[in-house]
Formats: structure tokens, sequence, C-alpha cells
């Protein structure tokens, strides 16, 4: 109940102060909207064939991230940017409120409700919450920017996605396409930033915070299961590409970093020195 | 009726002793003063108290409960550590009603209460960042001491108060003394606390070196 409480108090502060980073998956989500427009009304004008697209292959191009990356002399590395700016942006969104509402209010916080857990826990709720409004408002832009765009009003992606982004797109179930561009890129993006909130605790909000910016650049630049970067890029599954990686195992990585950094913290809590 | 007790309290902070075998029975009722230079370990004694530090050694028995292993918190306490910290953008009355609803049992009764009693207006739509460090200094008393909880722990609680207020805290804090309440009070002032408190213990360099009964 104390959690909940704490929960209320975080979701009406946290989000509050932080409510202007929404801005940034807004602006990434309408600019790949009108990006994917571009490119679709390009090839309806030269090759014909293809539709306006759905708004599902909206949603794929903006969080395609890049394919897998192999290293080549000849060939330079490009940080796919849309995509970093989002996540990262996403975690600067849960970087710093826990950390500062510790420091600020600690003494009072832990004496009023009588509760250490139930500060961590909250902290964790606003934290998963906070993730999941980042991904709604996302989702949302890009719809809105779709139907404007023109493009057919459904959850299901056409072939337009395959030409444009990746062929292994077209064979995608329904339920896979749920997996792999929505569960899988949140649970992943929940998990960093619950790990960086916990880090931030143990160093520091910045240090934190740049650890999670450097995960999502080698997550781009290597495509390995350990690096949880790769599984918030669609295209480098396993069901999509030839040597991607297997979602399962992001789904366990994800799991396991979000419980490992959840029971942690309430560990740390219980026994911290609030000074 | 609260009763606290603390047998070797040892505190060691990256191996430097702040707290060293301290031992002391506190009960109901009473106003209790510690008195000390700065870094004497006062204030870690009252977070000790709070539940906010974890004993190296010994233990903090509230109502002989452990805290830290019975309990995590005492169970009807109200605290001001050191600075008050609230939210700057909001009123004191919106600060503490957002406290009181992580709790049970405070009402917004007992919140206009416990500003009036501090000489604070539960009307007053200045917001925190705008308060004078008395007014902030107010605000974290009427914190501490919102719902009436049965140990009211208060570090430097007159610093920044002019004499008025001075007056009327230290009524205010005999008063609750006299309903039973356990009021523990940190205070630089000598002849202030000498006023206000029942019992004084002077600390030096983490230890208890004096316990004075005040019969005035």
């Amino acid at each position: 109940m104390t959690t909940m409480k704490f929960f209320k108090r975080d979701i009406y502060l946290g989000i509050q102060k932080g409510a202007w980073l929404l801005l940034v998956p807004i602006i990434i989500s309408i600019a790949q909207s009108l990006n994917f427009h571009d490119i679709s009304m390009t090839l309806k004008e030269f090759e014909g064939y293809w539709g306006d697209g759905t708004v599902m292959d909206y949603y794929l191009f903006g969080m395609q991230g890049m394919k897998v990356f192999h290293f080549d002399m000849k060939q330079y590395f490009e940080i796919p940017i849309y995509w970093f700016v989002f996540q990262i942006g996403a975690a600067y969104f849960t970087a710093y409120y826990g950390y500062h509402d510790f420091e600020d209010n600690g003494k009072v916080l832990f004496i009023t409700p009588k509760s250490r857990s139930s500060w961590w826990n909250g902290k964790s709720l606003w934290c998963i919450t906070s993730v999941l409004i980042y991904y709604l408002v996302s989702m949302l832009a890009m719809g809105g920017t779709a139907l404007y765009c023109g493009a057919t009003p459904s959850l299901h992606h056409s072939e337009l996605i395959s030409r444009i982004v990746e062929n292994g797109a077209y064979y995608l179930s329904g339920i896979e396409v749920l997996l792999l561009a929505i569960i899988l890129p949140i649970i992943t993006t929940m998990a960093i930033c619950m790990l960086q909130m916990f880090i931030a605790f143990l160093i520091s909000p910045e240090v934190s915070f740049a650890l999670s910016c450097t995960v999502y650049v080698l997550s781009a630049y290597y495509t390995v299961w350990c690096l949880p970067g790769n599984y918030a890029m669609w295209r480098r599954s396993a069901y999509v590409v030839e040597n991607g990686l297997n979602p399962i195992s992001g789904l366990l990585l994800g799991g396991f970093l979000l419980f490992f950094s959840f029971y942690e913290g309430r560990l740390y809590f219980e026994k911290k020195d609030v000074l | 009726m609260s009763k606290i007790v603390i047998e070797n309290l040892v505190k060691k902070i990256k191996d430097v002793i702040i707290l060293d075998h301290i031992n002391l029975s506190m009960e109901s009722g009473t106003i209790y003063g510690l008195r000390g230079k700065n870094g004497s370990g006062k204030t870690m004694l009252m977070r000790a108290i709070c539940g906010l530090i974890l004993p190296t050694e010994g233990k903090v028995l509230i109502d002989e409960k452990e805290l830290h292993r019975d309990i995590v918190v005492p169970p009807s306490i109200g605290g001001l550590i050191e600075n008050p910290s609230f939210l700057p953008q909001y009123t004191g009355m919106q600060n503490l009603k957002l406290l009181a609803s992580l709790s049970y049992g405070i009402s917004e009764e007992h919140i206009k209460q416990a500003l009036e009693w501090v000489g604070l207006d539960p009307e007053d739509k200045r917001t925190y960042r705008k308060y004078s460090m008395g007014m902030k200094q107010k605000l974290g008393i009427a914190n501490a001491i919102m719902g009436e909880p049965d140990i009211i722990v208060l570090d430097e609680p007159i610093n920044a108060l002019d004499e008025e207020s001075v007056v009327v805290i230290k009524n205010r804090l005999l008063e609750l003394a006299r309903r039973g309440k356990l009021i523990i009070v940190a205070c630089h002032d000598k002849e202030e606390l000498e006023f206000l408190s029942d019992q004084i213990f002077e600390i030096k360099d983490g230890h208890i070196v004096a316990t004075e009964v005040n019969v005035s």
C-alpha cells in the first residue's frame, strides 16, 4: 500500500519534472514517419507498384535501428542516430529523478512513511511506467503522423516495409511483430533504465547515464546477445535476418536485468545509511 | 508511551568512529537535550534513533523492539534532522500534505494544526522557495510534529528563528512533553537547552561524557 502511495507521488513529481523530455520521442517519431512517407512516395512514383503503407509500416520503420554491422575497412560505422537519440532520451528521462529525490528528500521520506523498501518499489514502478509512457507517446505520434500522411489504418505490416527496410520483415507474423517491435524493445529499454537508476546510487547518475549511452553505442556496433541494445532493433532478430539474435535470449536478458536491478536495489536500500 | 534504550551503540563510517559505545535510556513525557560541539556525534545519534543509519555495533531498542531487526523505523516518530528539505515549487501545506499522504492517520486537520502550532499560516500561498530561513525551519518542525508522534527528534530546531518564534516553539514542545511525548532536542545554545530539557546528555567525540538532570 505504501508502495502505491510512493508510486503516485513519483508519477506526479517525476513525470512533471521530466515532461518536456517527452518531446524527444514525439519529434523523432514525426521525423521518422515523414522520412518513411518520402521514401514510400518516391517508390510509388518510380516503381508504381507500392501502396501508401500501413500505420504498422510507419512504426516498424521508426523502430528499425540498424542492420547487423560487419566490420569492414572500407565501410564507415554510422550510428543509427534516430534510434540512438530515442533510446538515450528514455535513459535521460529516467536518469536523475530517483537519485535526486533520495539526495534531497531521503531523510524526510524514510522517516515519515516508515518503510525503506516501499521507496525503492515506488521508484521501480515509476521507472517502468515512465518507459511505457515514453513508448506510448512515440506510438501515438507515429500513428498520428502516419494517418496524416495517408497511411492505411491497419496494425498489420505490408510488403512495403520489406522493400524499404528488410526483406525478412515480409514473413513476420502479427505475433512476431508484436514481440520484436513492441514487447522486446520496451522490456529492453525498461531493463537498461532500471539498471541505470540502480547504478546511479552506487556510482553517480552522470556515470550511470554515460554507461547507458555506451551500451547503446556498443550494441549498434556489435551484434552479440549480451549487449541488450540489440534487442531494441527488430531488424537484428533471427526472425528477420539469417545471422540475427534470438529474441528469446533478449526476453531472458531483459527480464534478468529488470529483476536483478529491482532485487539488488531493494537489498541496497534496506541497508543504506541515510546521511 | 514510548521508551528508547540504546545499548553499546557504535557507528563507524569509513573506519572513523562517529559514535562510540553509547548507552542511554529515554522515556515518554520527557524532553532530552543533546549538547556538544559540531561533529561530536549529536546528529548521528539522532539519525540512529530515527532508523536512518545502521549501527556498526550495539542496538537501538524502541519499546523493546530492535531497530533494523524487528522494525525498520520507529512506528511513531517525527524528525527534523539538519536542514529541512521540501519541494521548492509547493507551498508549506502542499508539502506536508504530500508527505502525510505517504503515512497513515495524518489528516488535513492534523497538518493545519501543526502549521498553526509553529506559527505558519496553512492558507499561505507562497511556495517553499520563497520562504525565509525561519519559515523553512518552522515547516521542518511542523513536519516532525504533525500527527503528534510518540517520539519527536529535533536537530537544532531554533536555528534561524527570531526570539518570538523561539518562545512559541519552546512552549509547544513543553506542552507536547506534558502530553506524554518523548522529545529529543539537539542545540548549540546552552541556555536554551537547559531551559527546555529535563535531562541533558553531553556528547564529545562520539561518547556521552556527562548526563545532567535539570531540576529547574
